[in-house]
């Protein structure tokens, strides 16, 4: 892991801008992958986990926008990270990326594919974008890469519409899509939503097993605490819009830090955390998107808000341990010396 | 497979249309009267009945009997291409529908042609850039276009063109000097030179209706996850929206083709009637006006035939553009 890092967000701000005001959708927002890491982004819906690898991807649509921050990405080792924030998100060089070596699959795989197009030609597009491939070559890679994911008998398949196939199999074409161009970084946005349970399972398990062979990093973006704790490396937790708390994923189990984390973790069946009775809610609601709630996002709904200091001063993502960053001044001595005085 | 349907789908075919020539020939039959009283009528008035003349249309046109009959001979007729002749003009069926129907069948196309080469474009253009300037203004004149009746729009134009261009004739199709004149290059050219007038008028309505449905149909599609993964995969934007929704909001107009084939040679009787049009619209209403059963019934009945035909190929084309539809499902 001494490598650097293939993708690495600084301080990504995303904004959208409405009628009613610019929505803050992602506020500041740090994390990087390495090779054969898988890193988790976990939160609740509208918490801008999707809305940060979007920016990333270059898939922010209008009244939409970066509108801070940089994004590093590193397409070979050892090579120097190019910002994709310096490139318009239309523009040649994003376009190369995106979908090559930048590769994202998506939630909802029924919707995925063109119900009028043959699922050949979804990977044979993605080859024509990418590679000097000639016809048949394409043709060879795609049946090659649809044997990968498990769809047998890939020649006949090839020439199939989507309707064809079920749920699970189509996330596994979309993951042939993704991989037709040996990506360094796949980012997978909620991969297993809409998925019966046993078929979730064979997706994450073909992941892994595609990852360990391609050394690829993987995003994953879920809100399923279950599936980070069979998937992940490393997990950052994020709140309305801010990442909370980054650490690895046996001390997020073991020794959550940040309220937030600890509060998810009470309102999951099975969690270490949960005890016996009945599951704890966390109190309050998510504030509107145009709301603004000063000092740290989450004190009004946080168990341990300190008055006077956390409804004042925004925290800072900061070491907890050598494993653990977490945004809240309970580990901010300085402040929490203040609280007590 | 797909033989079998067409097969089977033309045998239901002629059942239907026995039916509908039936319907079609009892229906214009259905006014008290024939064409025969009106013409004794006239003579009357006129001071002398010719009984001979009489008596050679009661038995070329089978007057004397029931309808049942005529009907018969109608339609044994129609099959081998005899239509009967006239009643009034005494010209044969065939000759008439041989003058008319080019002419009103180009207007069509044209207008068709005209339709689908503004719309499309406009629609998917208001469709991406939905809910700006551009789209608004869009909406509004494609809204005003399709609340103004064809033949209001037809008058407008010509009170405007009466006044910045006096020495053009808005109506008609051929010029004077050209009409009686065989078909050349000069006459074509001729017609070419008026007949983007009723094309306008004719398509301005059907535009603005097919843009709102267009604009609609890629708007649905946009939204779907497919184009979200076909920009994920590196594609250029502009090539995702026409090679995905723009493919996929199409196929309701391809398949609506078909349905377009009697529109062809009716062509529309108030426009033609208003820009002085020599097309079939306003010879038919002529006809069934004054009972001339051989001309109404064919001319009815021969849009029926298009309109079944149609009806086929709208099934046969969705079947071809849309993979999600099959034949003959159990």
């Amino acid at each position: 892991m001494s490598k650097d890092p293939i993708l690495k967000l600084e301080n990504v701000h995303v904004k959208y801008d409405t009628d009613d005001g610019a929505v803050h959708a992602v506020r500041g927002v740090t994390y990087d992958v390495y090779e054969d890491e898988t890193l988790a982004i976990v939160g609740e819906s509208g918490c801008g986990k999707s809305q940060s690898s979007y920016a990333a991807m270059g898939l922010i649509q209008p009244p939409g926008r970066v509108s801070e921050g940089k994004i590093w990405f590193r397409n070979k080792d050892g090579e120097k990270a190019i910002n994709l924030l310096d490139f318009h998100k239309d523009s040649k060089e994003m376009r190369s990326i995106r979908g090559g070596p930048l590769a994202m699959i998506f939630q909802e795989p029924m919707t995925a594919l063109s119900p009028v197009h043959r699922i050949g030609q979804h990977l044979d597009e993605v080859l024509k974008l990418h590679t000097d491939l000639d016809k048949k070559q394409r043709f060879d890679r795609a049946c090659e890469l649809l044997t990968q994911v498990g769809i047998p008998d890939a020649a006949k398949r090839y020439k199939q519409y989507s309707f064809e196939f079920s749920g699970g199999m189509r996330q596994r074409i979309m993951i042939a899509i993704a991989l037709a161009c040996n990506p360094r970084l796949l980012i997978a946005d909620e991969p297993t939503t809409g998925l019966d349970v046993t078929i979730q399972n064979q997706i994450l398990e073909l992941m892994a097993s595609l990852q360990e062979k391609h050394h690829m990093g993987v995003v994953l973006i879920t809100h399923d605490l279950a599936v980070v704790a069979e998937n992940a490396d490393r997990v950052a937790v994020m709140y309305l819009g801010r990442i909370v708390e980054t650490t690895d994923v046996h001390t997020l189990f073991e020794a959550p830090k940040h309220p937030y984390t600890v509060a998810l973790l009470k309102s999951v069946v099975g969690s270490p955390l949960t005890g016996e009775g009945r599951l704890q809610a966390i109190r309050g609601t998510v504030p509107g998107p145009l709301d603004v709630v000063p000092g740290c996002p989450f004190h009004p709904r946080c168990d341990k808000y300190m008055p006077g200091v956390c409804d004042q001063e925004l925290p800072t993502l900061e070491a907890v341990n050598e494993k653990t960053c977490a945004a809240c001044f309970l580990y901010q001595n300085r402040k929490k010396e203040e609280a007590s005085s | 497979m797909m033989l079998r349907y067409i097969f089977q789908r033309l045998m239901i075919a002629i059942p239907t249309l026995l039916a509908i020539s039936f319907v079609v020939f009892f229906l214009i039959q259905l006014p008290p009267g024939s064409f025969l009283d009106a013409k004794i009528a006239a003579m009357e008035l006129e001071g002398g009945v010719d009984m001979a003349e009489i008596e050679t249309l009661k038995n070329t046109y089978h007057f004397d009997r029931p309808m049942i009959v005529q009907y018969y001979y109608w339609i044994t007729g129609f099959v081998t291409g005899d239509m009967g002749k006239s009643f009034e003009t005494d010209v044969e069926v065939t000759r008439t529908l041989a003058e008319l129907v080019p002419v009103t069948a180009a207007i069509s196309l044209f207008t068709i042609f005209f339709t689908w080469s503004l719309a499309i474009p406009f629609g998917i253009t208001a469709a991406v850039k939905r809910n700006t300037p551009l789209d608004y203004l869009l909406t509004f004149v494609g809204l005003t276009a399709m609340a103004t009746p064809a033949f209001i729009i037809a008058l407008i134009f010509q009170v405007v063109m009466q006044s910045i261009w006096p020495q053009f004739d808005p109506t008609g199709l051929i010029s004077r000097e050209y009409a009686n004149a065989p078909w050349s290059l000069a006459k074509f050219a001729d017609l070419l030179k008026h007949l983007w007038v009723p094309v306008f008028i004719l398509g301005v309505g059907g535009t603005a209706g097919m843009i709102r449905i267009l604009r609609a149909n890629v708007i649905d599609e946009l939204k779907k996850q497919y184009v979200l993964c076909a920009r994920a995969r590196g594609m250029h934007p502009v090539k995702v929206i026409l090679k995905y929704p723009v493919r996929v909001a199409i196929n309701p107009l391809v398949s609506g083709i078909g349905s377009i084939l009697p529109s062809i040679i009716s062509g529309s009787m108030i426009i033609s009637i208003v820009l002085g049009l020599p097309t079939l619209g306003p010879r038919v209403l002529q006809a069934l006006m004054s009972q001339d059963t051989y001309l109404a019934a064919s001319c009815v009945f021969i849009q029926c035939v298009l309109a079944v035909v149609g009806i086929l190929i709208s099934d046969l084309l969705l079947a071809v553009v849309d993979p999600r539809i099959k034949f003959g499902g159990k």
